[in-house]
């Protein structure tokens, strides 16, 4: 079986004023259809890019240095303006963490979500439905959301609606064009803890549902492992270790993962020491050389500043790009 | 909501005297003829040394008690007592002069520094606000407290922009200590930043309060952080306090059906087996 | 021995490496600024008005014709070698007084835009900070200012005053400030939120301290990008007093004088108003050119990309 979407070798490069910003070092990620990746790291590690450049929305100086990402047997990096709006939005949607700079504050939700759905059909060649029409359709889209009350939800703007269901409703537009993958960008970071359950919860039931495939960037590795069965742990453009959700948190391979579960405060009590990572990000225009975690790594030796790590399979689906990868 | 103000729990732990203080707290805010309760009737106390959390949701009032306590925003009704003295009393000269003993530290280090400032001249503004240190003794201060946090000394010549998240904190923090207050005020420190540096700031924080004697009211949303730094735990929703008392005792057996959903709603991380 | 001198001694970086971020962002700002056309035209024109405004005197062919020097013989002659501008109807030589006008424009744009500033941006600091009865009362004089035409205002000022070119300029700034008051109370209004405002109270600093540490020098972009602009307009108002005869006096030479007295020589003698005109056109699209330019670099928000 191919997989839905198959990153491979990915190098971007984004000139800036102080010199070429080396963002993305041979991205390699995997995903078949159905499945649900998480894509985890900290600022400045490169997910938000990477996520943007598979919807075609990435910087716009930023120039591909090498490979492809191959979206359901299509090369995405080859495809026109025209034939990219057969597909975004279509085919690949994504919604993002701050719902509220996304939605119109002058416009209704009945008026924006119909909007969405008359674009689509037109992207389809579809004659537009008649208005009765649209709006039973925009009534099933916010059903399955879970919104209940969808005939009030449909006349209100945003400004009177919560931050949870103006991100209920931007996952609600999404879905209008029955998307095969969404990508969710932070999707909970905004909202309050109860809040954000919610959201993870029917982000959940929507792929069991719909048998959607979702790739949900965050740097919160709660977000992440309540939704995602594969993981893909980022930092500085590269993708250090990656495989099963249950397989990377519990037995981690990789220093800078160890690093960064340890940096996580328990809600179960404490449970372990809390342990920093020492130092900082690196700037990417001036990368380390070799392994681009070496000067923060415990374990790093010379050959982690002299050669990139090759990624190599450690378990069933399990990858590390490490030298000195734990047992 | 207003039977559990009183809470018998902290003030038992406080001991006799507490550092601080905060009775019937009440902020109303009158927006187009409307009134809103920010704050409902908050009581809470923080021992010498302890650290005294308080958890919520956005909306919850948390950072409103905050500077409430700080005499940053005027409380509607009620008093704050620091060290047996009535803040709420004080003004002018008075006030100015007690505001060396707590500081506070705010969530976001990005706006918290003035981004015409070096460094140097933001961890300088203690002195020149409240001493007479100037020059060469005030360049030693600095250089003093930038060692504290942990920063190299040339970091006087930036600016904030050039600082990491975690490096502005610091500063923040720096400043915050410079007049060696007793009390800080931490709201939402570690929010605005990643996770590693998060821990790096937590763990530097309980360092900080172990050397230099201070006692912390940490207001937070996270809950795994203050389970971790915190003595105490005041749970904050809709402007009142719904339950509060020891750290440990409110996380394992929470009475309160809010406190409850809070802390169940905290998605749980399958755990390296150690 | 060695080691212990090693770790004593302290690294004292130098100048580049301490103001490592001025330089790089000053290399900015030139690096942006080159970049536009339309701003280095403006920097240019600019510059050519400041160097005529400092040395016209030097420059001038015909120095004593500026001080009304009468010359019949040579009246109303075109443009010619002699006269790339041509004369006047004194016989006096155009380009001469129009390069030594420059200095009468340069002090009239300076000192309306100087006193506006001056006035306009402390009452915007403390309306904006303040806020409450203050800032109802600040505002509503401002508003009462506004509400009336400027030049009109000046005119009658003037009128009241009696002509004079210092009585013109005292008009016109006492019309200009209620423009840096808007200005700079909105640009208060949003600083005074900012973390670092609050976090300076919570240090016990006096609200002068505030003032001047940290909402005044966040607010000095738009100040100099509106300054900028100001020089400029401040120009053409003093230059539209001086053409209805309220301005400077003849044979004073100030560009909107002179294009008063040329209006009568339409359009047989044009040279003698063209190129005074020319002058003021130059000179007001030269410092709108470097304001505009100087906001797009120091605003990042205004930025194309």
């Amino acid at each position: 079986m191919t997989a839905l979407l198959n990153i491979e070798n990915y190098r971007l490069d984004i000139p800036t004023f102080d010199g070429v910003l080396k963002v993305l070092d041979g991205i390699d990620i995997k995903l078949d259809q159905g499945d649900t990746l998480g894509i985890v790291g900290e600022s400045g590690c490169g997910k938000t890019v990477l996520a943007r450049s598979i919807l075609g929305i990435g910087p716009r100086n930023a120039k591909r240095v090498s490979g492809q990402i191959v979206f359901d047997a299509t090369a995405l990096d080859e495809l026109s303006e025209a034939e990219w709006r057969r597909i975004r939005g279509v085919k690949i949607s994504m919604i993002f963490q701050d719902p509220m700079t996304y939605l119109n504050p002058l416009l209704t939700i009945g008026r924006q979500l119909s909007d969405v759905v008359v674009a689509h059909h037109r992207a389809q060649g579809m004659q537009v439905p008649a208005k009765a029409e649209r709006l039973a359709r925009c009534g099933q889209l916010l059903e399955q959301v879970q919104i209940a009350d969808t005939q009030r939800v449909l006349k209100s703007y945003p400004h009177q609606l919560s931050g949870g269901m103006r991100q209920r409703i931007l996952i609600a537009m999404a879905l209008a064009g029955e998307p095969k993958l969404l990508i969710a960008d932070e999707p909970t970071t905004a909202l309050d803890v109860t809040i954000q359950a919610q959201i993870l919860k029917l982000l959940r039931d929507l792929v069991d549902r719909l048998g959607l495939t979702v790739v949900m960037i965050s740097h919160d590795v709660g977000a992440i492992a309540a939704l995602s069965r594969r993981v893909a742990v980022m930092y500085a453009g590269t993708v250090v270790e990656q495989g099963e959700a249950e397989s990377i948190l519990t037995r981690p391979r990789h220093p800078y993962t160890r690093g960064l579960l340890a940096a996580l405060p328990d809600i179960e009590g404490a449970t372990h020491p809390l342990e920093a990572i020492p130092g900082t990000i690196p700037n990417l225009i001036t990368p380390p050389t070799g392994c681009r975690f070496h000067p923060r790594c415990p374990r790093a030796t010379a050959i982690c500043r002299q050669q990139k790590p090759e990624t190599r399979s450690i378990g069933a689906d399990h990858v590390v790009a490490c030298h000195h990868a734990f047992d | 909501m207003s039977s559990l103000a009183t809470m018998p729990s902290i003030e038992a732990a406080a001991g006799a005297k507490p550092l601080l203080s905060a009775r019937h707290l009440t902020k109303v805010f009158h927006t187009g003829g409307q009134e809103f309760r920010a704050v409902d009737d908050v009581s809470l106390s923080v021992g010498h040394g302890k650290v005294l959390g308080i958890v919520g949701e956005s909306g919850s009032g948390k950072s409103t008690v905050a500077r409430m306590v700080m005499r940053l925003i005027e409380p509607t009704s009620g008093t704050v007592m620091f060290d047996g003295d009535d803040l709420t009393a004080k003004t002018g000269e008075a006030l100015r002069r007690m505001r060396r003993n707590m500081q506070i530290v705010f969530q976001n280090p990005h706006s918290a520094l003035n981004p015409r400032d070096t460094i140097g001249d933001a961890i300088a503004e203690p002195f020149l606000v409240q001493t007479r240190v100037r020059g060469s003794e005030l360049d030693r201060k600095v250089e003093e407290l930038l060692d504290i946090v942990s920063l190299p000394k040339t970091f006087k010549y930036r600016y904030p922009h050039e600082l990491s998240g975690g490096q502005k904190q610091r500063v923040c923090i720096a400043r915050a200590v410079a007049l060696e207050p007793r009390l800080l005020v931490l709201d939402e420190p570690t929010s605005a930043l990643d996770v590693s540096v998060q821990a790096q700031i937590i763990m530097f924080l309980q360092d900080l309060r172990a050397r230099l004697n201070l006692t912390y009211l940490f207001i937070s949303h996270n809950l795994a952080v203050v389970r971790h730094l915190c003595d105490d735990v005041v749970v904050m929703n809709k402007g009142a306090v719904v339950e509060s008392g020891p750290t440990e005792a409110v996380f394992k057996s929470p009475r309160n059906a809010y406190t409850r959903q809070l802390i169940e709603s905290v998605p749980r991380i399958p755990r390296p087996a150690s | 021995m060695s080691a212990e001198l090693q770790s004593t001694a302290v690294h004292v970086p130098g100048f580049r490496e301490r103001h490592a971020s001025t330089i790089r962002q000053w290399r900015l700002y030139a690096h942006l600024f080159t970049s536009s056309f339309s701003s280095m035209l403006g920097l240019g024109l600019v510059l050519l008005f400041l160097i005529l405004a400092v040395f016209g005197p030097m420059l001038a062919p015909y120095p004593e014709d500026t001080m009304g020097a009468v010359k019949l013989g040579q009246r109303l002659l075109p443009p010619s070698l002699e006269h790339p501008f041509g004369t006047d109807e004194m016989g006096a030589d155009i380009l001469s007084r129009v390069i030594v006008g420059a200095r009468t424009s340069l002090w009239i744009g300076l000192v309306i835009t100087g006193l506006g500033a001056g006035i306009g941006v402390p009452l915007g600091i403390i309306a904006g900070y303040k806020g409450g009865f203050i800032r109802a009362a600040i505002m509503r004089v401002t508003d009462l200012f506004l509400a009336v035409p400027g030049l009109a205002l000046a005119l009658a000022i003037v009128a009241a005053l009696g002509p004079g070119i210092t009585n013109c300029v005292i008009a016109l700034a006492i019309v200009w400030w209620p423009g840096y008051v808007r200005l700079v109370e909105a640009k208060t209004l949003s600083i005074k939120e900012e973390l670092h405002v609050e976090a300076a109270r919570a240090l016990g600093a006096k609200t002068p301290w505030i003032l001047r540490k940290h909402i005044l020098p966040n607010c000095m972009t738009p100040i100099v990008v509106k300054a900028s602009m100001d020089m400029g307009m401040a120009i053409l108002s003093a230059a539209s007093l001086g053409f209805i005869g309220l301005g400077a006096k003849p044979p004073h030479p100030e560009w909107g004088a002179m294009i008063s007295v040329a209006r009568t020589y339409m359009p047989d003698w044009w040279w003698y108003s063209a190129f005074p005109g020319l002058a003021i056109f130059l000179t007001v699209l030269g410092f709108n050119l470097l304001g505009d330019g100087l906001r797009d670099i120091l605003d990042p928000r205004s930025r194309g990309r």
